[in-house]
């Protein structure tokens, strides 16, 4: 089991750093942060001596070294759009972007499971279909147009919730909804499918034989290996989340690190971006490998692995 | 004796054939009483049509500004004049005739993306689960590494670094979503690869080209199908949110996405600015998604849940 | 058999007088109907059955004969949408048509009745431990306490067989073996000791030395413990010798019933006639080509007019098409002397002795009556066709990325030969190696030592579109041997296009030829795979292998995914080609009643050696490793009456990824002795690998030297 979650976070950091890696060709390849600090209408003679300064005329794979090599002490590079060193920046910005994701991974447990629950108790049933026609039309549905019609509904026309903003509790509550029912179709459906393919399993077969039927069943032999599955979704989601803030925090106006990466992008600011994306790939395996390990707790066999 | 002897004859062969379909007649049979499939199919075509035919049928040029003409209502509101009929936006730009230019650029990065996703995904995939081995595990780390990548910020920051034009959009879209067809593809050839009728071909001496196209392509075309009409709506949703943000497609082209934005400043009191382009992307994206799942009941009805 | 229950066990509810009026079980007229889209399959129909405590009786019929959907129907475990109807179904003192689901499965379901099903590999619960799935069954129903039942699952888990009873309920499914998982599932079916025991083909999906171990612990626990049971098998031969009444379904009707005496020595049903002669016996076979019955079963879906096996039936008269007939009832062995339980009964317009007293149909219809079966004659000094030098073949295996690699030996050191016109038999369980060997012979697979020639030649070395031309494979699954997406003529004429055979005209006019020689009308050209039968399928798939006119037939499992009925037409179309083609074939089979019928040679494998290689005749007559006398006893032929053997053999399985030291059958051999632990017995020239053989040689040898001057 040590062994297993060894093996497993050690496969995590290296998909980080492979992330980050990637990132790092990608980023440098789609634009020239010489003439982004240089500003624009710069004289050339301008741009190549930023460009000597800071480095940026060493091989791509050198300064990614120097990149890890700051990171490794803790440097976490400057922004050169606000002059300021990263780290401070996404320090500043996260609790926001985990607050909101934390709130939307409770709104989206909270619909989609018992949903799911209910429809794969009775396939075919009203309750079945009339969330599975929900989840085909929330899954079309932009969110950010979803957040404009909560504001108009919510904030506007029933003022109810505050406009925007983060200052209070419930200025989180709109953007938690809107980001937590865009993971509620695909939870909800993968729910259910693994709880249907369980239900028809034989060893269910086996246990009704036995004489257990109904909600007794359900607890006693179906949801823990149902489990499995959705612990691995939800983990991919909460990490989805973080990354997806984006579009809400711009919506709502709230001051998270989607807030902080859509202004970064606007500004060719290539050293948070670069932060940002390697952030929340960590934060993405780490988050895997812990649904791995709750997995391998839930399921014997993969203990062996 | 004669009806016995007439059973004789009708017994010349070994057994009677089982079923008198085709697996083509049974398809079209289930299409045609597919009521999801039959909703899907009707608006997405219609849109297709209407996209296609914009020039012809717009009643004025999406980029006429006409400023004495501005933020009109749609017709069925006060104020709304028939000339106009969902009114027009903050420039005096024909609302209807924007909205029919702006399905071209989201069938256009729909499709693009989708057809961009499903070359990488399915190559991946194919190799993969036929060849196993070291290609199978390079392909799986892959896998990893992108699952781990904040899909949308990455997207954002590519487009606009690159700089944005419809190309581009097609582009990193497509670049960053072909999981879905990989996951699918690698699995499925792996189911048939153990299957008998491929060791056959390879017994009676097909090569490994012969066996990916004539035996395992043809059986994993249903599938890319489905996935392919999936992920048209994922991209155009994608599409949408860039252009939301303002980092996707650019002024003055009339993406819904971007109308969203610019109406956004006047949605307290024009909300059709907004909920207009909102119920295009829906349409449009909920009928690539109702026509995705009917193909996929149509041509698997055992994977439906 | 006494059919009266006295033997009534302390404790349970029934009172004396109750006893002796009423069976166990009674149903009357069950009928199962199932709704889908193309109309209501009518899966039971009209069945009604009594079964007395302390009985066993078997339902035997093909797959989709409705004997899986009437035990369900009992239990309330049918399908979601399936309606259940009947005039009596009862139970003891429960009666089951006026109980709610929710009663049954309180009072009745695993505690009355209990199941045993057939796949021992997913039937248990794989997240929860084999203790926690044994006591629940007793708490569940709130027999008793949970240290109680603690203690009598180790009692049970020692009753059936499991070693280790008390650390084994700490253990998860995973961790045991498909033989010892189905012994915890017989040990959960006994927890609350139960009236009725049902077993759906408990053995189908087990090797047939497990098979007969199961099916006999099954039996005496059923002895032993008083209970009755039902035993749902397509398998006559494993009926013919655990259960004392036998009901025959077909389309989902009762067509025969009767002690297992009187179906089988007497049968009264064109059907269970039918059935009998397309199985392949040891020593009853005389003529050349099996029985078979023509034909499919019919659809039962909407409503059917006349005798069900009419269609089929080789005894069939006008008023057979009009009418269904109705059940007769007759005094037999098995009837209770109130009558109310008369066992003996069939449901056919012909009279009583009418049907065993008709010859044997293969004798009539037989075109090849003077089919020769022995092998190449003369061609033994020549070149071997095909041969195995010292072939072994060892896979590196490693579970994931990081996890060290282990060598699995699948093939150890094997040479065999086959000349011109054999039929070897490659013979062992499932995971001895036998379709590793056989993908190396195909040419599809390299050995890691040793060498397959070809005429001589190294197989490797020879062009794979000329090898591919010479050896061509049939495989077992009819249903994944064929593309979905291709016609069957494209999947004929494949072959022919890969080879770029000849003019495209004559290619097809080659598929035509080759679909008639086995049997396909012409008709099915354009048809899909899902529009044939499994029986059509597999003559596509030998279609597909002989369009070439290879030397070489490998046939992996040919009929063991098929009807019993379907499995006889197969077999009689491989004995007919091999004659008119000259073909050699090596034959891949557990089934050792296959064998007898067709092969000339038969190879033993036990994990991954050959242990016996010998003519059939030696093999049937005088095994000499002790692996092939437990094989010869654990098959079941059709012999009433008569109980299955105990072979002795141990319940070790060994691990082929750390075969044991010294002889590698030793841990389960009946036979072994200290030796065998430390010493690696050779195959030697008399192709016996033991280490006792030798001696027991010795003991006959002026024998074995007679026999071989006559040679």
């Amino acid at each position: 089991m040590i062994n297993y979650a060894l093996k497993r976070g050690a496969l995590a950091l290296l998909v980080a750093f492979t992330v980050s890696l990637a990132t790092f060709f990608l980023l440098n390849f789609s634009t020239d942060p010489a003439e982004v600090i240089a500003g624009e209408d710069a004289e050339p003679e301008v741009v190549e001596v930023i460009r000597e300064q800071y480095g940026f005329n060493r091989p791509l794979i050198v300064q990614y070294g120097s990149w890890l090599k700051g990171l490794s002490q803790g440097d976490f590079g400057e922004s050169y759009y606000w002059r300021r060193p990263v780290l401070d920046l996404v320090i500043e910005h996260a609790p926001v972007t985990i607050q909101l994701a934390l709130m939307a991974v409770f709104v989206t447990i909270v619909v989609a499971l018992p949903l799911a629950i209910f429809a794969a108790m009775k396939p075919n049933s009203i309750v079945d279909r009339m969330a599975l026609s929900t989840a085909v039309a929330a899954q079309a549905i932009p969110n950010f147009w979803l957040g404009l019609l909560f504001i108009i509904l919510f904030a506007v026309t029933f003022p109810i919730f505050p406009v925007s903003g983060d200052s209070s509790f419930a200025h989180f509550i709109m953007p938690a909804i809107v980001l937590g029912t865009s993971s509620v179709p695909a939870v909800m459906r993968l729910a259910r499918t693994g709880l249907l393919d369980v239900l028809s399993s034989d060893y269910i077969r086996t246990a009704r034989s036995k004489g257990y039927r109904g909600t007794t069943l359900l607890v006693r032999h179906a949801l823990r290996n149902a489990m499995l599955p959705v612990v691995s979704v939800m983990a991919i989601q909460l990490g989805h989340k973080l990354g997806g803030s984006v579009v809400v925090e711009s919506v709502f106006a709230l001051n998270g690190l989607g807030r902080l990466a859509l202004d970064s992008i606007l500004g060719s600011d290539v050293p948070t971006v670069q932060m940002l994306v390697f952030v929340f790939a960590l934060i993405f395996v780490l988050l895997t490998f812990l649904s791995d390990i709750l997995n391998a707790w839930i399921d014997p066999r993969m203990r062996l692995r | 004796m004669a009806r016995v002897e007439q059973i004789e004859r009708e017994l010349d062969g070994p057994d009677e054939a089982v079923s008198s379909l085709t697996t083509k007649a049974l398809m079209r049979r289930r299409m045609l009483r597919h009521k999801g499939f039959l909703f899907g199919a009707t608006v997405l075509f219609s849109l297709v049509f209407l996209a296609i035919f914009a020039p012809l049928i717009a009643p004025f040029d999406p980029l006429d500004q006409s400023l004495a003409r501005r933020l009109l209502p749609p017709v069925w509101s006060e104020g709304g004049v028939w000339d106009h009929l969902l009114g027009t936006d903050h420039l005096g730009r024909d609302y209807l005739s924007r909205l029919l230019y702006g399905a071209r650029i989201s069938l256009m990065v729909g499709i693009g993306a989708a057809t961009v996703g499903l070359l990488i995904g399915v190559t991946l995939g194919v190799c993969a689960g036929y060849f196993g081995g070291w290609i199978d595990q390079v392909v799986s780390y892959l896998l990893t590494c992108q699952l781990a990548l904040p899909g949308l910020l990455l997207a954002m920051s590519l487009v606009f670094l690159i700089g944005p034009s419809v190309f581009v959009v097609i582009c990193v879209i497509g670049v960053l979503h072909w999981t879905y067809y990989l996951v699918v593809t690698r699995t499925a050839t792996m189911q048939i690869k153990q299957l008998d009728y491929i060791s056959s071909a390879r017994a009676i001496g097909s090569s490994n080209s012969q066996i990916i196209f004539y035996e395992i392509l043809p059986n994993l075309l249903n599938q890319i199908i489905v996935i392919f009409t999936l992920e048209i709506g994922i991209a155009i949703l994608a599409e949408a949110a860039l252009s939301f943000l303002g980092v996707g497609i650019q002024a003055p082209t009339p993406s819904w996405g971007l109308m969203i934005a610019e109406g956004k400043t006047a949605m307290f009191y024009r909300p059709w600015l907004v909920i207009l382009p909102g119920i295009a992307i829906f349409m449009l994206v909920i009928s690539t998604n109702l026509m995705g799942d009917g193909l996929r009941d149509v041509t698997a009805p055992e994977n439906r849940n | 058999m006494i059919m009266e229950a006295d033997t009534e066990k302390p404790g349970a509810e029934n009172t004396v007088a109750d006893v002796k009026q009423n069976p166990l079980l009674k149903i009357e007229n069950l009928e199962v109907d199932i709704p889908t889209a193309n109309g209501t399959l009518h899966a039971v129909r009209d069945v009604s059955l009594t079964l007395n405590r302390g009985e066993a009786l078997g339902i035997v019929g093909e797959s989709g004969s409705g004997k899986s959907m009437s035990a369900l129907a009992l239990l309330g475990l049918l399908p979601a949408k399936a309606q259940r109807r009947a005039s009596t179904l009862r139970l003891g003192r429960h009666d089951l048509l006026s109980m709610s689901d929710g009663e049954i499965a309180k009072k009745v379901s695993g505690d009355r009745i209990t199941m045993i099903f057939q796949e021992p590999m997913t039937s248990l619960n794989p997240v929860y431990s084999i203790g926690r799935q044994l006591t629940e069954t007793m708490t569940l129903h709130g027999k008793s306490s949970e240290a109680q039942a603690r203690e009598r699952a180790i009692y049970l888990l020692g009753k059936v067989g499991l070693s280790a009873a008390e650390s084994r309920l700490a253990q998860y499914p995973h961790q045991l073996s498909g033989g010892q998982r189905q012994r915890v599932m017989i040990a959960m079916a006994l927890m609350n000791e139960p009236e009725l025991i049902i077993a759906d083909e408990p053995t189908t999906a087990l090797d047939v030395t497990v098979q007969a171990q199961i099916l006999r612990l099954l039996g005496d626990l059923q002895r032993e413990f008083n209970m009755a049971m039902i035993l749902i098998s397509h398998d006559l031969g494993v009926i013919s010798r655990t259960v004392d009444k036998v009901a025959v379904m077909y389309a989902g009707q009762l067509i025969e019933t009767g002690t297992v005496k009187e179906v089988l020595d007497q049968p009264r049903h064109p059907y269970t006639r039918g059935l009998l002669d397309c199985i392949p016996e040891p020593g009853k076979q005389k003529s050349a080509r099996l029985g078979t019955i023509r034909g499919l079963v019919p659809s039962l879906i909407g409503e059917t007019k006349g005798c069900a096996f009419a269609n089929r039936c080789s005894m069939v008269r006008d008023d057979c098409l009009d009418q269904s007939p109705p059940l007769k009832v007759e005094e037999g062995e098995g009837s209770s002397p109130d009558h109310s339980s008369a066992f003996r009964s069939f449901r056919c317009v012909l009279p009583a002795d009418w049907v065993s007293d008709q010859p044997r149909p293969a004798e009539e219809t037989s075109n090849l009556v003077n089919l020769s079966l022995e092998s190449g004659v003369g061609q033994q000094e020549a070149v071997p066709l095909i041969e195995a030098k010292g072939v072994s073949r060892r896979f590196s295996i490693r579970r994931s990325l990081f996890s060290r690699t282990e060598t699995l030996t699948a093939v150890d050191d094997v040479s065999l030969s086959l000349s011109k016109g054999d039929v070897l038999a490659l013979v062992g369980e499932s995971g001895c190696g036998k379709s590793t060997l056989a993908k190396m012979l195909l040419g599809l697979d390299a050995p890691s030592n040793g060498e397959i020639l070809f005429e001589g030649a190294p197989l490797s070395g020879i062009n794979p579109l000329e090898r591919t031309r010479r050896i061509q494979p049939v495989f077992q699954d009819p249903y994944s041997s064929l593309n979905p997406r291709k016609t069957i003529g494209e999947i004929i004429i494949r072959p022919l296009n890969v080879h770029n055979f000849g003019e495209v005209k004559d290619r097809q006019k080659e598929v035509e030829r080759t679909m008639e020689m086995v049997g396909l009308p012409r008709r099915l050209f354009h048809s899909f795979p899902n529009q044939i039968s499994g029986g059509q399928r597999q003559r596509v798939a030998i279609a597909r292998a002989i369009i070439m006119r290879p030397e070489i037939l490998i046939c992996d499992e040919p009929t063991s995914a098929l009807d019993v009925s379907v499995q006889a037409q197969i077999l009689n179309l491989l004995q007919e080609l091999r004659q008119e083609l000259g073909l050699t074939y090596l034959l891949i089979t557990h089934d050792l009643s296959v064998v007898e019928y067709m092969a000339t040679k038969i190879a033993v494998m036990y994990l991954g050696q050959i242990v016996e290689l010998a003519e059939k005749e030696k093999i049937f007559s005088d095994a000499a490793h002790p692996y092939t006398n437990v094989l010869l006893q654990s098959l079941l032929t059709m012999q009433p009456g008569q109980k299955i053997p105990d072979t002795g053999l141990g319940a070790v399985y060994s691990n082929p990824l750390d075969l044991p030291k010294g002889c590698r059958f030793h841990p389960r051999c009946p036979e072994a002795i200290n030796e065998c632990r430390l010493k690696e017995p050779e195959l030697g020239s008399l192709y016996v690998r033991c280490l006792r053989h030798p001696l027991k040689s010795n003991d006959v040898t002026i024998k074995n030297e007679t026999n071989f001057l006559e040679y």
